[in-house]
């Protein structure tokens, strides 16, 4: 079910683009990453507009004090918080739904990108057959498409990377590599989890987001530097759409990117 | 609003450790190759290289003598001269002795993974990588020449009196001569004058080739993963004939058996074709459904042939399709099979052997599993 609805459309629609724009898998992915970003933009979207007004809740005065009144008695605080959700138009389940409708489509893209950079034996035998032999004849008004299983093996390189390996840039007089797209992936996720984050009011879940602002970048760029760089472009990809989106949606605030003053702090 | 982004957060490691778990860049697999010289069967797996007596399935050697968990070896080793060379996933061809499994030499100048196995001709050593580098050294380890062509090559390399054979995934067959003039090589990129720039002659395939091809008198038969046989005339370096069976034979990674009568192709939908040597046609009006995929290379039997499937099923085919089912095993089966004396021998993709000879009876003789 799964391999048939979700990975097996994404390993052949990775094939075509690929076809398409002459045998380049970089491209390819970075192409397919845009594509499925767009096509989920509406549902992407909701979901931003959803968390900045959550998050923008926790600054709110009024659910400030509510939640001071009520802090001794949970049942009372929930009741409050519906009925304050109710009357500011929050639904909470509008942050939350898109996001679990993307995860499928985002583990689904992850793993396709993997299946289909197969560079082993077993990995050949399990793509081999999840290729559409009957997707150059549904194309057929495209007369440059090749056979798709005559596009095996794809052609990894791309730029200075090969794409099923973990990516280093290799400079005389240094006796290691320099994992330059674990780094640029771990900068475009810090840049993006701080050109989003909404201050809060409350000290605590400031440290909190802090830390997670910390967290995922280096968590994105250890995996960046450990797996292949295939995967690390689809970070990257990712990572750029989302900014550019946040950006479009007016959601930035380039004010997180500076240095906070302690007097700021303090207050 | 702490405990949604603690929620958040293990949401994420989660999703994070879901996606290294389930990623096979790394830690890519294949099923165990080995290979049978006289009495002895060398198999890889994992991180190691085992010698085994054939007739009790007892350890003669194995190398390294701890597992390494950075080191993935599948190919089947080559014995010859008294060396066992064998390559691994990070692209260092080992040489050990064949007597004690002692490491003799090592050539590391390969930059990828060694799949298919190597060929020892004529005291050179045709060693097959993933960088698209077919590299050719002498029996001490050192590089004679090397030829680069533009894809992966996961096949064994073959050989003739006078030439080398090589399918590889780039769609082409190449051949290459034994002896060659030093004014053939040019300058590679290290410096060293050991780059060959063409092939004598090559063949495109139009599909990646991942199964070893067979020389039979003359002729190489070799198939691709579109599900295609080809018979090529090496001396006249001509294409003979070529089988598809109308499009019915689906991928096949197994090395076709050859007997006098026929040639017996298995496809990767479990299909078994039966083909006319001297002209490619169908000897068959349909062929016959093993029920499980077919990827390891059979054996010839007789006028027939054994083969295994990944559902475990070991079987006879004659010429006049009759079948005889030998064994019905709990795992799957993708390696070669070998007939040797009485003994079929297999290498199941079991936790409990990593080598098995059964009788043709289909009772299990001996079972190898590596000690702990």
């Amino acid at each position: 079910m799964w391999e048939s609805l979700i990975i097996e459309p994404f390993i052949n629609a990775l094939l075509f683009i690929y076809d398409l724009i002459g045998e380049n898998f970089g491209l390819a992915i970075i192409l397919f990453t845009v594509i499925i970003k767009v096509v989920s933009w509406p549902l992407m979207s909701k979901q931003i507009k959803s968390s900045q007004a959550m998050q923008e809740m926790q600054n709110d005065q009024e659910w400030i004090d509510i939640q001071k009144k009520y802090k001794n008695d949970r049942d009372k605080l929930a009741q409050e918080q519906m009925s304050f959700y109710k009357k500011k138009g929050i639904s909470p389940f509008a942050s939350c739904l898109p996001t679990l409708i993307q995860f499928p489509i985002i583990i689904g893209l992850y793993q396709s990108i993997i299946q289909t950079m197969a560079d082993a034996p077993m990995q050949m035998f399990n793509l081999i057959p999840k290729i559409l032999p009957w997707l150059k004849d549904f194309f057929s008004f495209i007369p440059s498409l090749q056979e798709p299983l005559a596009l095996l093996p794809l052609n990894s390189q791309f730029l200075w990377m090969d794409i099923g390996r973990p990516e280093r840039v290799f400079i005389p007089g240094i006796s290691f590599g320099i994992p330059v797209l674990a780094i640029i992936v771990a900068a475009t996720s810090y840049l993006q989890t701080k050109l989003i984050a909404t201050p809060s009011a409350d000290s605590q879940s400031s440290q909190m987001s802090g830390m997670m602002n910390i967290y995922m970048p280096l968590l994105m760029g250890w995996f960046a530097y450990s797996l292949a760089s295939g995967l690390a472009l689809y970070f990257l990809a990712s990572n750029l759409f989302s900014i550019i989106q946040y950006a479009i949606l007016g959601r930035f605030d380039f004010k997180n990117l500076l240095p906070k003053k302690k007097a700021e702090n303090k207050q | 609003m702490k405990k949604k982004i603690f929620t958040t957060l293990i949401i994420l490691s989660s999703l994070l450790l879901f996606f290294a778990g389930c990623t096979r860049v790394g830690t890519a697999s294949s099923w165990p190759g080995y290979s049978i010289i006289k009495e002895t069967a060398y198999l890889s797996h994992e991180s190691q290289t085992f010698a085994i007596d054939i007739e009790n399935g007892i350890p003669l050697w194995k190398y390294p003598s701890d597992k390494e968990s950075s080191r993935q070896v599948y190919a089947a080793p080559a014995t010859d001269d008294g060396v066992v060379v064998v390559g691994d996933y990070d692209g260092v061809l080992t040489a050990l002795d064949q007597t004690n499994g002692t490491k003799k030499w090592e050539f590391d100048g390969a930059n990828d993974r060694y799949i298919g196995s190597v060929l020892i001709s004529d005291g050179m050593v045709y060693a097959p990588n993933s960088d698209h580098y077919l590299y050719a050294l002498d029996t001490e380890g050192n590089l004679e020449w090397k030829f680069e062509g533009v894809g992966p090559n996961w096949t064994k390399p073959l050989a003739d009196e006078n030439m080398i054979y090589l399918a590889s995934m780039d769609h082409n067959f190449y051949a290459f001569d034994k002896e060659f003039s030093q004014n053939d090589l040019v300058n590679a990129e290290d410096g060293s004058k050991t780059l060959l720039t063409n092939a004598k002659w090559s063949l495109d395939l139009e599909m990646a080739v991942v199964g070893d091809p067979v020389i039979d008198d003359g002729v190489v038969y070799v198939v691709t993963i579109e599900g295609r046989l080809f018979a090529i005339d090496v001396k006249s370096e001509k294409l003979l004939w070529s089988f598809n069976n109308n499009g019915n034979l689906a991928a096949v990674w197994s090395t076709p058996v050859v007997t006098e009568e026929a040639i017996f192709v298995a496809d990767v939908d479990g299909n078994i074709h039966a083909v006319d040597v001297l002209d490619g046609s169908a000897l068959w009006p349909s062929p016959f459904s093993a029920g499980g995929k077919v990827v390891g290379s059979g054996a010839a039997y007789e006028e027939g042939a054994v083969f295994a499937t990944d559902e475990g099923k070991i079987f006879i085919i004659n010429l006049n399709k009759e079948p005889k089912t030998i064994a019905n095993l709990e795992n799957p089966i993708y390696s070669t099979i070998n007939f040797i004396g009485e003994k079929i021998i297999f290498a199941p993709a079991s936790e409990a052997s990593l080598l098995t000879a059964i009788d043709l009876n289909g009772f299990k003789v001996w079972a190898f599993l590596p000690p702990e």
